[in-house]
């Protein structure tokens, strides 16, 4: 389908996006308000007046919400003019913005419950630029939709022929989420878990604290943290599957499109040519199970939890023998495979900062464990040599490699991640030394590609700079031959 | 590899900042911490504390400017623009030119007195400039900024 839209043409959302976006823009204005909505929560009784107050406060919050949605109705339009995507929005501060489909990093279709229930989607059309969607069209129908993303792909495609056909390539169904979820590391929600716990018994009388702190002590505290771990897992599992829910990876002329997702299901599509860089993340756990979870991103960049994240194809289960093959839809004119090839070794005084960086670590935890709790906390000491095993495994287990056209960088043992770039995509390099560093004649080699920086494991501070150099070449020059120094 | 150094009043210019620097920002601070220890720990602890930190701050002050301007250093070639420079953290970066966005040019009212600018590179990398040269006699910078502006090329986005 094109888009059938005369050109010039302002088209707008449908007008149930009123309905569709006011759950998010509620969020929205309660995130702005909370520390308002904490007020009127925690100040407890009230008399009339003050509750006749807060409905008032609600009630203009609810309004202004239900503005701010029919406002975004009413003022955003969109059309295609001169084959670019142009969306306008404001009344009194009015914003025109301008997107070349040339410029377009990528597509995504979200659906969420309401989306589903209106039969709308949402549109998300992400450049290079800035650290938001820079084009989110809210709710349109269908076909608008796929119009839309059609109209894109055609602009972008100027005097190319081609067909909007789409080849399978992966599938993960019921279980292999489930094995995703079931390797996935649940600390962090587990901490959470254990924070909430904590707030709740400080919350508790003196009496029942006393009554509790017994319990914890006994095997029922082994229950309880055998109940909070097991939580985690399972919420981690469960939340795999609503995510990633019937997954699918296809591949169409010129892109990747990934699909998925239970409540929300999202559909991106990524231009190959777009792509910087590949990641595989293989923890300990699905090495066991024999897979790792493939990303694929572009430079588009958006704010999310925690500052900056990568706008990301993310693939959950890649069979260990088809990581090379799917690495390879992604980046077409890839020359290594870094499964089957010997990689580069960190410098060997690599190791001696990781022991040393794991002993000042242990020493600072467990000196900390053991002043606070005292008697059996020295058993907190064990950290010790267990941060210096850990060490002398991540130091085994990384790697690296340049080849004529790719950087290779792996790191971790317990949490083995292996970023793949592809040498075209190169926008800087650089070398850093520290003071440590220069006592052991180390240095950092980073590569940076559009939105995110590599480190390479610890090489020599010589060798780092001589890589700096070879790197900053075009990818078809042919590399010096490699010493034996660095296949030591 | 040989490195084109700052230019020299760019030293001068080091100094006369890192000694600002203890003037208008260190000593008030040190000061104020001084204070906050004498009300915890006593007179002498207080003073004894403030003078020592303070001494460490100016000895710093006024020797590392020297160590910072001999270690800046760039070179631009005809395809690359390599920038090294640290004293206790050593950097050396390395800008393809073809890659190069924009190139931003700075100078304050220091950096005017001593008829000198400070230039930042961007590429399509997103994290911040990728690279700056302080010290450069205006004329230099904008020679630098004119070159990396004119290499067009792929931007690899």
């Amino acid at each position: 389908m094109a888009f059938d839209a005369p050109d010039d043409q302002w088209l707008r959302l449908h007008p149930a996006s009123v309905f569709v976006n006011l759950i998010p823009q509620t969020w929205r204005v309660l995130r702005m308000a909370w520390p308002l909505g904490l007020a009127i929560l925690w100040r407890g009784e009230s008399g009339m007046w003050l509750d006749t107050i807060d409905i008032g406060l609600v009630l203009f919050f609810f309004l202004l919400t239900v503005g701010g949605t029919v406002k975004h109705w009413v003022l955003l339009r969109y059309r295609f003019h001169g084959g670019r995507l142009e969306i306008r929005s404001g009344l009194i501060y009015r914003r025109l913005r301008v997107i070349d489909p040339v410029r377009v990093q990528n597509v995504e279709l979200v659906r969420n419950l309401f989306h589903k229930l209106t039969g709308l989607v949402e549109v998300r059309i992400e450049t290079a630029s800035g650290t938001e969607i820079e084009g989110d069209l809210s709710a349109l129908n269908l076909t608008a939709a796929e119009a839309l993303r059609q109209g894109l792909e055609s602009a972008r495609r100027t005097g190319e022929e081609w067909e909007d056909t789409e080849i399978p390539l992966l599938e993960n169904g019921w279980i292999d989420l489930f094995r995703y979820g079931a390797t996935a590391g649940r600390f962090g929600t587990a901490l959470v878990l254990f924070g909430i716990l904590f707030e709740t018994i400080t919350r508790l009388e003196p009496e029942q604290w006393g009554q509790f702190s017994q319990m914890a002590l006994g095997l029922k505290g082994f229950a309880l943290l055998f109940a909070v771990f097991s939580g985690a897992w399972l919420w981690g599992l469960l939340s795999a599957v609503v995510r990633h829910f019937h997954f699918r990876l296809v591949e169409v002329p010129g892109a990747l499109v990934v699909e998925g997702g239970l409540f929300t299901r999202r559909r991106m599509e990524l231009p190959l040519h777009k792509v910087q860089l590949v990641s595989v993340e293989e923890p300990l756990l699905r090495r066991w199970a024999g897979f790792g979870s493939l990303t694929i991103e572009t430079a588009a960049a958006r704010m999310g939890r925690g500052g900056t994240e990568r706008t990301a194809a993310m693939i959950p289960v890649v069979e260990h023998a088809s990581l090379p093959e799917m690495t390879r839809e992604a980046i077409p004119n890839l020359d290594v495979d870094p499964w089957t090839q010997t990689l580069y070794r960190p410098h060997p005084r690599a190791l001696l900062r990781g022991i040393l960086r794991a002993f000042i670590r242990g020493s600072v935890l467990a000196g900390g464990i053991h002043w606070w709790f005292g008697g059996f906390a020295a058993l907190a000491w064990l950290v010790l040599p267990v941060g210096a095993l850990l060490a002398y495994l991540d130091y085994r287990h990384q790697g690296w490699l340049v080849s004529e056209g790719s950087v290779v960088s792996r790191r971790g043992y317990v949490n083995r991640s292996s970023v793949i770039v592809h040498r075209s995509k190169i926008q800087s390099l650089s070398c850093h030394q520290g003071p440590v560093l220069r006592r052991i004649g180390l240095g950092r080699l980073s590569v940076n590609v559009a939105g995110r920086s590599v480190g390479l494991p610890l090489i020599s501070w010589e060798q780092a700079q001589d890589r700096l150099l070879q790197l900053t070449e075009p990818p078809d020059a042919a590399l010096d031959a490699t010493t034996e120094e660095q296949l030591a | 590899m040989v490195y084109t150094s700052l230019a020299p009043s760019a030293r001068t210019l080091f100094h006369l900042k890192a000694l600002l620097r203890l003037f208008l920002f260190w000593t008030p601070f040190l000061f104020a911490l001084a204070i906050v220890v004498v009300f915890f720990a006593g007179l002498t602890m207080g003073l004894t504390l403030g003078l020592i930190l303070w001494v460490i701050v100016a000895v710093v002050s006024i020797w590392y400017p020297s160590f910072a301007y001999e270690r800046w250093g760039y070179l631009l070639q005809e395809d690359i623009l390599l920038i090294t420079w640290g004293v206790w953290f050593r950097h050396v970066v390395a800008i393809p030119l073809h890659r190069v966005q924009h190139v931003d040019t700075h100078q304050g009212p220091l950096d005017q007195l001593f008829g000198l600018a400070r230039i930042q590179i961007y590429t399509a990398s997103g994290m911040g400039a990728d690279g700056m040269i302080p010290g450069l006699v205006r004329e230099e910078a904008q020679r630098i900024r004119e070159l990396l502006i004119e290499s067009g090329g792929d931007d690899g986005v």
